[in-house]
């Protein structure tokens, strides 16, 4: 019978090669380069356990909404701010939580009309979507 | 073997399998999408971002190992303690999230069981933490009846 500090380091370290291979090869792995979740953020998963409870706002521009967008999402970006903004408060209720999303993890348009929804407009709950619509995608694949 | 102890068996096995299943299950899922777990991960907003991706790519893995080593190894220690400090480990950020009223899913199983309240998973990391005491108290005693047996045969040998 091996001592439990040998075990130990054995079950660990059996661990640690197929996971050292799938941080290297899974077509899944995780990206080592991201930033952490801000405040006014949620990730994608997160949004996949609020499911119905969400309004979700596209803040890409228009040609990229036309030609696809997540189910239910309303078309606001900043250029066409004045014009689309009321869109959004009309379809929100009361205790609905706003998400809004852009491409992918390099934009910055979701902040931005995220921030604008809670300071402009006064929504309460409104969060950018972490990874925008790229990582909404692999979550509800 | 006599009734009482086959029974003591069948139980202490049936345990090892569900608990060693259980990780065994909740490992493969999260290993087939590590990205997805470390999102999981980040939506607790308790560790640095790389510290979460780290533990993404680890953590199935040894969910995995540990399972199968408590289910198919003679000597599970270091199975029954890894696995303990994993689950506390889970229970701590449950009854963090918990605590903080944040609205995540548990991420226990990877995307399967997305809509498992928080209350629920540290329930059931609470009654595996059980099943393992019973696991480990059992081991114990079987190690020290071993010892006893040993040390009266070897009293009985001629001198």
């Amino acid at each position: 019978m091996r001592r439990l500090p040998v075990q130990l380091l054995l079950l660990w370290g059996m661990a640690a090669a197929p996971a050292a291979l799938s941080a290297l090869i899974h077509p899944h792995r995780p990206s080592w380069t991201g930033e952490a979740l801000r405040p006014d953020e949620i990730t994608a998963a997160t949004a996949a356990a609020w499911g119905r409870q969400i309004l979700w706002v596209d803040a890409r521009p228009a040609e990229a909404y036309q030609r696809g967008h997540i189910p239910g999402a309303i078309h606001l970006d900043e250029m066409n701010w004045e014009s689309q903004f009321g869109a959004v408060v009309d379809a929100w209720r009361p205790g609905q939580r706003v998400v809004v999303y852009c491409d992918g993890g390099r934009c910055q348009a979701s902040r931005q009309v995220a921030r604008r929804l809670r300071e402009e407009v006064g929504l309460p709950e409104v969060y950018a979507l972490k990874g925008g619509q790229d990582a909404w995608l692999r979550v509800a694949r | 073997m006599a009734p009482r102890g086959a029974l003591k068996w069948a139980i202490l096995l049936a345990l090892r399998f569900a608990v060693g299943g259980i990780f065994l299950w909740a490992g493969a899922t999260k290993a087939w999408n590590p990205a997805g777990f470390a999102e999981e991960i980040e939506a607790y907003r308790l560790v640095p971002y790389r510290l979460g991706v780290a533990g993404a790519v680890y953590l199935p893995w040894l969910e995995m190992v540990a399972g199968a080593w408590l289910i198919f190894a003679r000597d599970r220690r270091a199975a029954i303690a890894t696995l303990v400090a994993l689950l506390l480990l889970f229970i701590g950020a449950l009854a963090s999230a918990w605590a903080r009223g944040l609205d995540i899913r548990c991420g226990c199983f990877g995307g399967a069981g997305a809509s498992e309240p928080i209350v629920n998973a540290l329930l059931r990391d609470v009654a595996m933490l059980g099943a393992l005491a019973v696991v480990a108290w059992s081991e114990r005693a079987g190690g020290r009846e071993k010892r006893g047996e040993s040390g009266a045969a070897a009293d009985t040998l001629p001198a």
